[in-house]
């Protein structure tokens, strides 16, 4: 490990963008749990780890954490065709409206203090300008993308915090739509975290022609969310 | 850019078959089919038209595809043209020990035209491996109702999800720009498709796009009224109009019952006059 590995100069900004407290209004999103967990009866912690290990889990791996490589490859190579292709893609792939909507409306929030934290970067500008034209979508996971750049964040570690977050939004959401204890919640996320290794390196081998994910049902549930009677979520 | 692989054929192929097709409007006659290559084992039955409207039956009346057999379609609808492409038999992949199967399929819409696709069900047998590719070009007037619908393996035998792989790539473009992407792999035997195993463990699958320059009011909320315990559905509005919606089912039964409901929704939105032919339901899964 050389002297570079093992600086973490970039750590403080990295647990500063990835704190709850960093206002992207992911709180007020549960990304499709909240309909899924009426159509499946979760109840519990366990069907929480059952969530990760059968849909969570193999989303990040197979679709959302190869994106977020792609992205950042681009971003380096400083190819905005591309970085606009594949935001272009990810809004294509997202289905239900309201997923679909929620990345549009972290990203933007997401953006928008990134913008003011970092006004010297021009990967932002850029990106910002792009989006302020409509020539871009906004998706959160294209901005994450530009803000694990602009940190320089090692990559594995940027694959790991953008997985843990997904993990702890679900989790976050989980507490109110499930009403399991703070405790089981933790349990429930801890056992998604010893998987998050696993599911980091399988994105790694993923190429852009084989990002995909297929989970019908759990759509078919994401977009009923819009129109259901009560709900606590915006997705 | 176009899905067609015609040009190089991948080697030991087993048969390669399609259909590339062309429907133009001449006015005072309606719509006609001007361009047609066909190849088996696809066979296209005789045209007929209704209310200036072209409607062709495409069929494979070969027992299903094999390993490294190939299918492309390709078809345009010139601009003002109404055509529709409908199959009456349900196409079944084959137990295969190794290869796979491949659909390509082109659909191009051009401005003020309508085109319905409405096949029958793709059956995925044990051990089958199939790839589709299915790319939509649309004008922003036009109209499309694009459906697919699969069956994960024969009722009548109980097999359900037995099969080894189903990739599928489906690309639409409005005006040239990307609307909707969907890819996936599916392969059952590594966990895949949980959610839809959970729901409906020997249940059958059907996706809509509806792309229509009319307004879509509160369609989802009537759509989403259709569910019942036997099919789940849901429906969502893409970017700039136009519809997704997607059916999970307890049987062929009960799929062939929502998507009838739902064409019919989706007909009457349309604010066209599709034929008579195309309000009934096919008769697979009887």
């Amino acid at each position: 490990m050389d002297e570079a590995d093992q600086s973490a100069a970039w750590l403080p900004a990295l647990l500063q963008v990835s704190d709850p407290l960093f206002p992207t209004g992911a709180y007020a999103h549960s990304m499709g749990l909240e309909q899924w967990a009426a159509t499946c009866g979760y109840t519990s912690g366990d069907d929480l780890m059952k969530f990760f290990q059968q849909h969570a889990g193999p989303a990040l791996a197979r679709l959302e954490l190869p994106y977020l490589r792609l992205v950042r490859d681009a971003i380096v190579l400083e190819d905005w065709s591309t970085v606009l292709e594949l935001d272009a893609e990810i809004d294509a792939w997202k289905w239900a409206n309201e997923i679909r909507e929620a990345s549009i409306s972290q990203g933007r929030g997401r953006l928008r203090l990134l913008k003011k934290l970092w006004k010297s970067s021009p990967e932002i500008e850029t990106y910002a300008d792009a989006f302020a034209l409509g020539k871009a979508r906004g998706h959160h996971l294209v901005v994450a993308a530009l803000q694990f750049e602009l940190l320089k964040v090692p990559g594995e570690a940027a694959l790991m915090t953008y997985g843990y977050q997904s993990l702890a939004n679900y989790v976050s959401a989980s507490i109110k739509l499930l009403r399991i204890s703070p405790e089981s919640a933790q349990i429930a996320l801890a056992a998604g975290l010893e998987q998050l290794n696993e599911w980091v390196a399988a994105s790694k081998l993923v190429k852009r022609e084989s990002a995909g994910w297929f989970a019908p049902a759990f759509d078919i549930s994401s977009a009923r969310h819009a129109t259901t009677f009560s709900r606590l979520f915006i997705s | 850019m176009s899905v067609s692989s015609t040009d190089s054929l991948p080697a030991g192929i087993g048969v390669f078959g399609g259909a590339r097709l062309r429907y133009m409007f001449a006015p005072g006659v309606g719509t006609r089919l001007t361009e047609q290559w066909v190849r088996p084992p696809l066979h296209l039955g005789k045209s007929y038209h209704e209310d200036a409207w072209e409607i062709s039956i495409l069929m494979s009346p070969t027992a299903g595809l094999l390993d490294n057999d190939l299918l492309e379609v390709e078809a345009t609808v010139a601009a003002g043209a109404n055509a529709a492409l409908i199959s009456p038999a349900a196409c079944r992949v084959h137990t295969m020990d190794a290869g796979c199967a491949t659909i390509r399929q082109h659909y191009t819409v051009e401005s003020s035209a309508v085109l319905d696709v409405w096949p029958a069900p793709l059956i995925l047998q044990k051990d089958a491996s199939i790839r589709q590719f299915t790319r939509l070009d649309v004008a922003a007037d036009a109209t499309v109702l694009l459906c697919e619908l699969v069956s994960p393996g024969r009722a009548a035998f109980g097999e359900a999800f037995e099969f080894s792989q189903w990739d599928s790539q489906l690309r639409i473009y409005r005006e040239g720009s990307l609307l909707v992407y969907e890819n996936f792999c599916c392969q059952p035997k590594h966990g895949d498709v949980a959610d839809w195993r959970a729901l409906y463990p020997c249940g059958n699958y059907a996706s809509f796009y509806f792309l229509s320059p009319e307004s879509l009011g509160d369609i989802i909320q009537i759509i989403h009224d259709l569910e019942t315990p036997d099919a789940m559905i849901g429906a969502s509005p893409l970017r700039e109009g136009g519809l997704g919606i997607k059916i999970l089912a307890r049987d062929g039964i009960s799929l062939r019952k929502t998507i009838f409901l739902v064409r019919n929704l989706l007909i009457n939105k349309s604010k066209l006059n599709f034929p008579q032919a195309l309000h009934r339901a096919q008769t697979y899964f009887n």
